[in-house]
């Protein structure tokens, strides 16, 4: 089915432009405007003129395509040039199909133009035989089948004549066949080669007679087809034919042969198809259903996706004329694409489809209207379909659809205008009751106010919707014209358990959990409460835009709280809060009071929002949050904090005292279609496809979609997709995304800018990023090769990153680097990634590195009076051998050895703590053997040590910290820390003295190489004399 | 009960037991009074300190040998306290600015200058000047060397500085033409046979002559590695017997294995394997330079000759980019990378060619 597949479509926009080559005389043109009837018979004399013309060009072209067949590429070009003009000039409307005397005039029209071509080469006269179908057949020599697209779109046309022409060869195609399957797949390749740049030429002088065709002709709708087909009745309905072609050859391709080569493969399928897709084929569907269902056998299941994985993109991308349809034609309807589509990759017909107001989903359920097929479609997805009875349509007839369904009213417009109707009347019954009371209620609010905290009351008159007409008067920010005025107009926030729901049952209920004594339990875990009754304040955090301010606002309306505003913009220091909030917060409102409307005090009006608290910070706002813990500890009103980043350093404590509420943002569904209604009642028309990439590309920023909105509108133009891509808000993604797409096979064809964009998210970390993950990723082929080939890179990203950090600080190398160190191995490597990405481990190495190479330098200071070499040799050299000797004797000899390890301790200067540090850099493979040494010894050991008593000849310079450590290693061993502690102190002061020895220049020689046991004691004698 | 490494270490020049003539050499130097600057080098394990030492006692007496620890401290212009750990005597201070990292220069103009410029106070019976000693004069930064080429001119009256380095190639040539060059090299196999041989006998032991070589064999010239095999085969057995197996160092045995598993499989999981395994060797302050090398050797056993070359040239390229660049897993990394790349298409070549 593949290659039929792909020059159907090619051969079914063609068709838009070629009809009828012989129309291509001027007089066409103008023939458009001409009313319909004239314009038929117009059409009828002017094709038998412009035949003869048609017939030299045609051949002028020919010749011209022959010479080409060397050089394509050219070609191509000039192709889609015609196809661009062609397209320009057809506005056709479908209904001049309808008469059947024109295609009878076109039928003879065309075959007799195509005579000639015919005597020029013999395989082209074929296709020649209908041109527009040409394309398809010379596949189709390699294919075998008439192309039954080309018929789909013949039938349209010229109904049976072409049929005809179709069947005659598919007779005469079988021989051929038969020959090819001898000759060795290669041959068959190159064959297929040539046809393929045959076609195309010819397709170029086609496309070249027919480019003013199509301006006359647009695809009858379905309907009209079917009169056609009736209508005459000698010849069989295009549709039979096609069947009858096809079973002969159908039973041929499947010999067992073909069914190895990937391309008769996906021939065979084909026949079976098409029927099914053909919702008006007669033919029994039943007849190609066996096929389908017998070959899910395991091995052909794998064979199908050894197929899946090798199958190639869409080979027509760009050649076929995407059609353009009335709006929201498309409404409605739901799709699934399965296989490949010649004509536009997955994403772009995903997007097709959307911009018509339709749907695409990626499984098959009952509510999917079409499954659109390409070609290696999937099985399962196939039968499935035709278990749930969905239509099964082609890529053309996807098109077709859309040409030819009428525009519907969006189900946005549609739920705009119903909504604006109830508010409507809404209005207009609040409007007589409610003004007389609001009035005295602002006069007495605005004295109770304090000038510095804002008290904001949002009286539902003030920001109620209006009607349509209203907007336009008042130059208030969509953002404010259209915010929110009760709870269920939150976008997003309407579950049972969404935030906005937990903040209300947790607000209402807040008073009577003060009252009950509950106490916030602290740690979280499953214990915490769910509904946050035992806590005094709430935290809601949640990214910008998204309504945590209205939320809250709203909840506290919706419960009849007053409620007090903090936000960035206010001073919030510790004194400001202690000053201002918290007197206020202690009393009671007399606002609902005194405007009447509830005459008890009531103690809970209050509610403290305190917005931004994650902006709390500098010299202003110094101490507040401390304030504000304070305050919520003893507060007699709910407080409500609200912040971005819950994850937020500042906020940890703060969360401590807070029920946790994350808002999520809405999904995109959500937002689009309370954006739809607004948009509607703002008179913006906009396509929901342009709409889905705005909020998109604002990250599901509700705030920011409408002020992108309400820009465009000002512009007075109607938004599409390129404003979308404009619109794009900055979003800083991670790291960790960051690493991902550079990797990631669908960025394969992003520009270099953005491939080193990249890298510049976060340029210090990303190459760390880049090489702890490109490991993990399977590129399609030649692993390893690539592996090494990124690696080198990676190095020499390395090189160029010393270049910049390095003495040199070469910074403007930086692009160079994002180059090596992310881009190319990016490039190599490309391919699916296999688990999840992981953050760098050079971080957390790098810092044990310099951990024990700090170990290792103090402990070669240490030694070092009575080694030689530097920390090399000591960390290469010394240390395995002396950790053998530290430790085999407490092993093998247990309580004897100790004696051992405590001269060799010595003899090296050694403290404790450096024994357990030299033990632990010199431990591999985790292996302890301190874990094989008996705790008796352990402790035997330790205890003896701390007699010991060791002279050092040099100061512990952490003494505090050694003395902080030694304790908790102690600790485990013995009692006798106490004492340790106490020795290894006073050794400390008597090296202090030691260490300034040099001034004095009368020297306490520490010891002496070989005497350094002797002399132990002498030096301890003379220290403590000294000091 | 010090090592015997450290336990039958010679003192004096004249108690040296190899290059006797660069011993005798170096006394007239001392004795003739005056004395330059030096630069001692060669690699590890050949008796560069102790030849130092020998010089300094020789120089000084026996004072020399009184030594003491010091922590000094030193501000960076970036007000960053430094504390570094020097050793000295009355005669002379051992300091190794490299423990400083990239702020050695300061290092070594402060400590150098407070040296330098105290005068000896008994100099009729001293001599009039200190000795200043630098180890890892090679990894000293290029700041830190420039910062000394000045000051060893200027205070040649007061002080005298010993560089001790492993190679001279990292060292500023400025320095090394106000140097007297001394190279101490490895001493032969046979060399070290003879002081294991004389060693075990003051140890009361006796050591069969071909353990003697095959441990001066592995050590590969590093007398200090040498003899703390001989001690450590003491200890895993005695009497000593021919074909004893000589203690490796840990870290040795694990680069050995690594090397085994790039071999034995070449897949990116293995690959991902060995970098958990560079990571660890790199973590336990190993030199990369030296698993580098290590690797090397390793995989050339391994492999066909038609490869070597290659292997060879990509290591030396890697090496080399190791030096320029900063983070030595990369390279190491790259390196294994190609050579698996290279050993599974070289493998799969011969497969087919064998079909």
């Amino acid at each position: 089915m593949d290659i039929r597949k792909f020059f159907a479509p090619s051969s079914t926009s063609k068709d838009a432009n070629k009809k009828e080559p012989s129309k291509k005389t001027e007089s066409d043109v103008s023939e458009v405007k001409k009313p319909r009837g004239k314009r038929q018979n117009d059409r009828s004399q002017s094709k038998q003129k412009s035949q003869t013309v048609a017939v030299e060009e045609d051949i002028i072209l020919k010749t011209d395509s022959d010479s080409s067949m060397v050089k394509n590429a050219p070609k191509k070009g000039r192709r889609r040039k015609y196809g661009k003009k062609a397209q320009l000039g057809s506005p056709s409307s479908p209904e001049k199909r309808k008469e059947n005397v024109p295609i009878t005039n076109v039928m003879s029209n065309s075959e007799s133009e195509d005579d000639l071509p015919k005597v020029k080469k013999v395989r082209k006269g074929f296709i020649n035989s209908d041109d527009e179908t040409d394309a398809p057949t010379k596949k189709s020599k390699k294919k075998e089948k008439p192309a039954p697209k080309k018929i789909v779109s013949s039938e349209e046309f010229f109904g049976e004549d072409k049929i005809q022409i179709a069947g005659t060869k598919g007779v005469k195609e079988k021989p051929n066949k038969k020959k090819k399957e001898e000759k060795t797949t290669i041959e068959k390749r190159i064959e297929i080669d040539q046809e393929l740049h045959d076609d195309e030429d010819f397709m170029d002088t086609l496309d070249k007679l027919n480019k003013m065709e199509k301006e006359k002709v647009k695809k009858p709708s379905p309907a009209v087809v079917k009169t056609e087909t009736k209508t005459n009745a000698k010849t069989p309905s295009p549709k039979k034919v096609i069947k009858v072609v096809k079973s002969p050859t159908k039973a041929k391709t499947k010999t067992p042969k073909k069914d190895d080569s990937p391309l008769s493969i996906s021939k065979t399928p084909t026949p079976a198809k098409r029927p099914l897709t053909a919702p008006k084929s007669k033919t029994p569907t039943g007849e190609s259903a066996p096929n389908m269902v017998k070959t899910p056998s395991s091995a052909k299941r794998n064979l199908a996706y050894a197929k899946f994985k090798q199958r190639e993109g869409p080979r027509a991308v760009g050649q076929i004329e995407i059609p353009e349809g009335s709006e929201n034609c498309l409404e409605g309807l739901v799709f699934v694409v399965t296989g490949v589509l010649e004509g536009l990759e997955r994403d772009d017909a995903k997007h097709l489809v959307e911009r018509y107001g339709g749907k695409v989903t990626t499984s098959i359920s009952k509510r999917t209207s079409y499954l659109v097929m390409g070609r290696d479609p999937g099985a399962s997805k196939e039968e499935k379909a035709r278990k749930l009875g969905t239509k099964i349509i082609t890529e053309e007839e996807l098109y077709h659809l859309i040409k030819t369904l009428p525009g519907k009213k969006s189900k946005y417009e549609i739920a705009a205008e119903k909504e604006i109707k109830a508010e409507q009347d809404r209005d207009r019954k609040r409007n007589l009751t409610e003004k007389e009371s609001t009035v005295p209620a602002k006069k007495m609010r605005q004295m109770v106010e304090k000038p510095v905290v804002k008290v904001v009351e949002r009286e539902r008159a003030e920001t109620s919707h209006q009607t349509g007409a209203n907007y336009l008067d008042r130059g208030q920010l969509w953002v404010d014209k259209y915010k929110p005025t009760n709870m269920k107009q939150l976008i997003g926030q309407q579950g049972d358990k969404s935030c906005a729901r937990k903040l209300l049952n947790w607000l209402s209920s807040w008073h009577a959990n003060r009252a009950a004594g509950r106490k916030p339990i602290f740690g979280g875990g499953k214990w915490a409460d769910q509904d946050g009754g035992g806590y005094r304040a709430a935290l809601l955090s949640g990214p910008p835009g998204i309504g945590k301010t209205t939320m809250s606002v709203l909840v506290c309306k919706e419960l009849g709280y007053s409620f007090v505003e903090l936000n960035a913009s206010d001073s919030r220091s510790k004194k400001s809060i202690t000053e201002q909030v918290s007197e206020l917060l202690h009393c009671s409102s007399l606002s609902q009071w005194a405007s009447g409307k509830d005459n008890k005090v009531d103690k809970k009006e209050h509610v403290l929002l305190m917005d931004e608290v994650d902006g709390m910070s500098g010299n202003e706002d110094r101490g507040g949050m401390q304030q504000l813990i304070q305050l919520i500890k003893t507060t007699k009103v709910p407080i409500i904090c609200m912040a971005n980043d819950r994850n937020h350093p500042k906020l940890r404590t703060l969360a401590n005292y807070c029920f946790d509420l994350r808002v999520q943002r809405p999904r995109v569904e959500q937002i689009k279609s309370a954006i739809m209604t607004i948009a509607y009642k703002e008179g913006v028309k906009i396509a929901p496809n342009v709409l889905q990439d705005i909020i998109v590309s604002t990250n599901q920023d509700i705030r920011q979609v409408l002020h992108n909105l309400c820009l465009f509108s000002a512009g007075g133009d109607k938004p599409d997709e390129r404003e979308a891509v404009k619109s794009k808000k900055d979003i800083q993604i991670g790291a960790f995304d960051a690493c991902r797409k550079v990797f990631d096979p669908s960025c394969a064809s992003n520009s270099i800018q953005e491939k080193t964009s990249l890298f510049f998210y976060d340029y210090s970390i990303a190459p760390l990023f880049v090489h702890e993950n490109y490991i993990k990723v399977r590129p399609k082929d030649n692993h390893l090769m690539r592996l090494a080939k990124a690696a080198d890179s990676i190095a020499i990203g390395d090189v160029v990153d010393k270049k910049i950090r390095g003495s040199s600080g070469s910074w403007s190398l930086l692009p160079t680097q994002a180059i090596f160190a992310s881009l190319l191995p990016g490039e190599y490597m490309r391919g699916y990634m296999s688990g999840m990405i992981n953050f760098p481990q050079w971080l957390g190495r790098n810092s044990t590195n310099n951990k024990n190479k700090r170990i290792v330098s103090q402990l070669t200071g240490h030694m070092r009076l009575n080694t030689s070499g530097d920390r090399q040799a000591i960390n290469q050299d010394y240390l395995p051998v002396l950790r053998k000797r530290l430790t085999q004797p407490l092993i093998e000899k247990q309580n004897e050895g100790v004696k051992d390890v405590l001269t060799i301790l010595e003899d090296y200067h050694l403290t404790r703590e450096d024994m357990d540090s030299l033990l632990e850099i010199t431990q591999w493979d985790g292996i302890d053997p301190m874990k094989s040494i008996e705790s008796k010894t352990k402790a035997a050991f330790t205890r003896a040590f701390n007699k010991a008593n060791f002279v050092l000849p040099y100061a512990i310079v952490t003494a505090s910290k050694a003395k902080a450590k030694r304790a908790e290693v102690a600790a485990d061993d013995d009692y006798e820390t106490e004492l340790g502690e106490d020795n290894i102190e006073e050794s400390a002061e008597e090296d202090d003295i030691t260490k300034d020895a040099m001034i004095k220049k009368a020297k306490k020689p520490s010891s002496k190489k070989q005497e350094t046991k002797k002399t132990t004691e002498k030096k301890t004698t003379k220290k403590r004399g000294k000091s | 009960m010090s090592l015997w490494v450290d336990k039958y270490r010679p003192r004096s020049l004249g108690k040296l037991d190899y290059h006797e003539e660069q011993a005798n050499m170096l006394k007239k130097l001392v004795q003739s009074g005056d004395f330059p600057h030096m630069l001692v080098y060669g690699p590890n394990g050949a008796g560069k300190r102790t030849r130092i030492m020998a010089v300094l006692r020789e120089l000084y007496g026996h004072g020399v040998e009184k030594l003491r620890h010091e922590h000094q401290t030193f501000t960076t212009p970036s007000k960053k306290k430094l504390e570094i750990s020097t050793i000295a005597s009355n005669y002379h201070i051992e300091v190794n600015p490299s423990d400083a990292g990239i702020y050695d220069r300061v290092v070594i103009q402060d400590l150098i200058k407070t040296v330098a410029q105290t005068n000896q106070l008994e100099s009729s019976s001293q001599r009039e000047f200190k000795i200043v000693l630098i180890m890892e004069a090679d990894r000293l930064t290029k700041d830190a060397q420039h910062a000394l080429r000045r000051t060893m001119e200027k205070y040649m009256s007061t002080c005298r500085i010993i560089l001790c380095a492993n190679t001279t190639s990292k060292v500023i040539g400025a320095i090394r033409s106000r140097c007297l060059a001394v190279r101490v090299s490895s001493p032969t196999i046979e060399q070290i046979m003879i002081i294991l041989t004389f060693v075990c006998k003051k140890e009361g032991l006796s050591l069969p002559n071909e353990l003697a070589k095959r441990i001066a064999e592995y050590s590969q010239g590093n007398l200090r590695k040498a003899l703390l095999a001989c001690e450590a085969c003491r200890v895993q057995q005695y009497p000593f017997s021919d074909d004893q197996e000589i203690p490796k160092a840990d870290w040795e045995v694990y680069l050995k294995e690594t090397s085994s598993l790039i071999v034995e499989e070449q897949s990116p999981n293995r690959l991902l394997q060995i970098r958990e395994r560079l990571y660890e060797l790199l973590v336990h302050c190993i030199p990369p330079e030296m698993i580098m090398k290590k690797l090397l050797q390793e995989l050339m056993m391994n492999c066909d000759g038609t490869l070597k070359t290659g292997v060879i040239q990509a290591a030396a390229r890697f090496e080399h980019r190791m030096q320029k660049g900063q983070k030595p897993i990369y390279h190491l990394e790259a390196f294994v990378a190609y050579f698996m790349a290279m050993y599974k298409k070289f493998l799969e070549d011969g497969m087919t060619a064998d079909w």
